[in-house]
Order: C-alpha cells, then sequence, then structure tokens
C-alpha cells in the first residue's frame, strides 16, 4: 500500500469533517494488532461505518485474509502516517439553514474541491435560524452572507420608513 | 630772796579778793542753812494739821448725812400720803375721762362709718357710670377694630386668592410641562418599543415566511451565492 495514494484517493472521495472522523475511527481500528487475525465479515463490519464511497479503498488495502508479521508493522506505520494526514486536514465550516441531501452535500464539496483546493472538507453545521444563505469560516474568517442577515440589515436601512409609515 | 613789789601787790590783791570771796560764800550758807531749818519747821506743823483734819471733816460729814436722811425720810412720808389721795382722785377722774372719750369716738366711728358708706355708695355709682362708659367705648373701639381689621383681611384674603391663583396658575403650568414632557418621554418610550416590536415582529415574520417559503433548491442557490461570494471576497486565499 501507498500511503499517499491510499490518502489522494479517499480525501478525494471525502467530503465533509464528519467523514474524515469517521476514516479516522476506522484507521485507528485498522492499527490494532488483533485488526489483522478478523474474519471478512469482521472486518466488514468496521468498514460499514465507513462513508460509503470510501469503501471500497479500505476493502482493495485492508480486506486481505492474510498479513506476514512484516507487512503488518509496515501497514501499521502507514496507517500512522495517514493518521496524522487526516487529522490535519483543513475545513471549512458552513452553517446552513437546512439540512442538505447527499446529493447536495456532494455538489458543495465538488464545488470547493474545484474552486479553493482538492483536499478541503466541509465542516457543516445546521442552524435554522439564519433563514437562507450561508455563514462561514475559512482560514479563521467568518463571513455572514445568510439572509437573516440581510434581512436585518434591511430593516435596519427601512426601519425608519417602517415607523413613519405606521405613525 | 627778793620779792617783786608788783607781784607782791597782785598776790595782795588776789588774796583780799578770795578772802572777801569766803566771806559773802560762808554768809550765803548760814543764810541757807537758818531758811531749810524753818522750812522743816513748818513742814512738821503742815504734817500734823493734815494729820487731825480728816477725821473732824468726816465727824462734819456724817452729821449732815443723818440730817438729809432725815429729812428725806420725812418728804417721803409726805409725798407717799400726797400721792395715794391723788390716785384716787386720778382713778376716778380717768375712768369718767375714758367712758367719755369712748362715746365721743363711738359717735366719730358711727360718723365716719356713715360717711364712708355715702362715699363709698358714690365712689360705686361712678365706678358703675365710669364702667359703663368704658364699656361703651371699649365696644365702640372693638367695633372699629373689627371693621378695620376685618378691611384688612379681606384685602389680604383678596391679595392672597389672587397670588394663591398665580401660584396655582404657574404650578399648573408648570405640572402640564412636565406631564407634557412625561407624556412625550412616555410617547417616545412607547414608540420605541412599538418600533423595537414591530421590528422584531416584522423580523419574525419575515423569517417564518421565508423559512415556510424559500424552496430547496433555493436554499441551494443561495448557499452557492454565498460561495462564490466568498470567493470573489477571496475568503478562502
Amino acid at each position: 500500500m501507498q500511503d499517499s495514494a491510499f490518502f489522494d484517493n479517499i480525501i478525494a472521495k471525502l467530503r465533509t469533517t464528519e467523514e474524515c472522523t469517521q476514516v479516522i475511527a476506522c484507521l485507528v481500528e485498522c492499527s490494532v494488532p488483533t485488526f489483522f487475525s478478523l474474519t471478512n465479515a469482521q472486518k466488514e463490519l468496521i468498514f460499514r461505518k465507513l462513508p460509503i464511497q470510501t469503501i471500497p479503498f479500505f476493502i482493495e488495502t485492508f480486506g486481505k485474509t492474510s498479513f506476514t508479521a512484516e507487512e503488518q508493522i509496515v501497514i501499521k506505520r502507514q496507517i500512522n502516517v495517514l493518521l496524522d494526514k487526516f487529522r490535519t486536514c483543513k475545513s471549512i465550516k458552513l452553517i446552513l439553514a437546512f439540512r442538505p441531501n447527499e446529493e447536495t452535500i456532494s455538489f458543495f464539496s465538488d464545488w470547493i474541491k474545484k474552486n479553493v483546493k482538492a483536499d478541503l472538507l466541509i465542516d457543516l453545521q445546521f442552524d435554522k435560524s439564519i433563514v437562507g444563505g450561508a455563514q462561514l469560516i475559512a482560514n479563521g474568517m467568518y463571513k455572514d452572507y445568510s439572509v437573516k442577515k440581510k434581512l436585518a440589515d434591511r430593516f435596519q436601512i427601512q426601519r425608519e420608513e417602517i415607523m413613519a409609515l405606521l405613525n | 630772796m627778793v620779792i617783786d613789789p608788783i607781784s607782791l601787790i597782785f598776790l595782795t590783791a588776789a588774796v583780799t579778793t578770795l578772802a572777801i570771796l569766803l566771806f559773802f560764800l560762808t554768809r550765803a550758807y548760814t543764810h541757807s542753812v537758818q531758811q531749810l531749818h524753818q522750812t522743816e519747821k513748818i513742814n512738821t506743823q503742815l504734817q500734823n494739821q493734815l494729820s487731825e483734819k480728816p477725821i473732824k471733816l468726816l465727824e462734819h460729814a456724817h452729821e449732815q448725812m443723818q440730817e438729809i436722811i432725815d429729812q428725806a425720810n420725812r418728804k417721803a412720808a409726805e409725798i407717799l400720803a400726797s400721792s395715794k389721795t391723788y390716785e384716787d382722785n386720778s382713778s376716778k377722774v380717768l375712768k369718767d375721762k375714758l367712758d367719755e372719750l369712748e362715746k365721743q369716738q363711738a359717735m366719730v366711728f358711727a360718723k365716719a362709718s356713715d360717711d364712708m358708706k355715702i362715699a363709698y355708695q358714690n365712689l360705686m355709682t361712678q365706678i358703675q357710670e365710669q364702667d359703663i362708659n368704658t364699656l361703651k367705648n371699649m365696644t365702640k373701639d372693638i367695633e372699629t377694630d373689627v371693621v378695620a381689621d376685618f378691611r384688612e383681611f379681606r384685602d389680604a384674603l383678596e391679595k392672597e386668592t389672587i397670588n394663591s391663583e398665580k401660584v396655582v396658575k404657574e404650578k399648573i403650568d408648570e405640572e402640564y410641562l412636565a406631564l407634557e414632557k412625561d407624556l412625550n418621554e412616555y410617547k417616545q418610550k412607547k414608540y420605541q418599543k412599538i418600533d423595537d416590536d414591530i421590528y422584531k415582529i416584522l423580523y419574525r415574520v419575515s423569517e417564518m415566511v421565508l423559512n415556510e417559503g424559500i424552496s430547496y433548491d433555493k436554499q441551494k442557490a443561495l448557499v452557492l451565492d454565498a460561495l462564490e461570494t466568498a470567493k470573489k471576497e477571496q475568503v478562502f486565499q
């Protein structure tokens, strides 16, 4: 297994930080010595916890039934390297007013990977009060592009006009 | 030895003088002794006379004293006898005089009492008249004073009423202004509250309407717009 190729494949398929956390959890389980003695069925149970688009890569890499002692040592070292990489993955926090489906998550992730950076993940959060649009935090910078803010700005501007109309 | 005749003369003269002087001195001494002797003699006689004379004088004085005492006793007896008679007479006369004096005094007192009674009655009448006059005057004075006071009071009351009206008017004006100010403040607060409430209500309504009204595709499009805007604003750099 080439750890960099594995990482590139996985990160290309990962969309959110939540998925990344699942991958990290799975890798931790794979690094345990007893993992190599598990049956395929048992390994499948572990892989099912992964994001679906990454499962084939895990089966291909860790699905073998028998590992020599040397292979186990190499794999364990590679897993540690991967864990470090996944743990240091960069992300953008995106606060939305609705709960996006998988297709929409993929759509946003593709847009980000295409327009910003290929290994950038989305840290998705849900807040109905923002009405629409999004609030995002990237590179330590907060930006509010929500409908709530637009409404507030709008109401602030037209407040006096509304009061005049009411009076 | 030869003696100078002048010295001899002078010596003789001196002896003669001394002899003369001695003679006179002796004579004077003899005369003085005689005078002393005579004086002692007279002195002795006088002492004898003096020792005999007091006894005679005392005897003579005793005699005279006895005589005087006898005379005094006789006079005293006479005086006592005459004084008893006089005492009886004078007691009777005194009693009569006292009776007469008592009667006179009683009469004088009765007359004085009558006079005083009349004088008192006159005085009372006079005082009564004076009192009546005084009362009349007092009534008049009181009436005058009361009328004057009443006028003064009425003037003061009118003045006070006018002042009070002014004060009340000023107070009312102040209260009115304060009330108007409070009312304006209250209105402003209410307006502010209405303003805030309306703002909140409208904002909330807008949120609710928009939450319900924004479609899924629209939500998706809004997020995409947000991402595009962020890219333009170089938030991802």
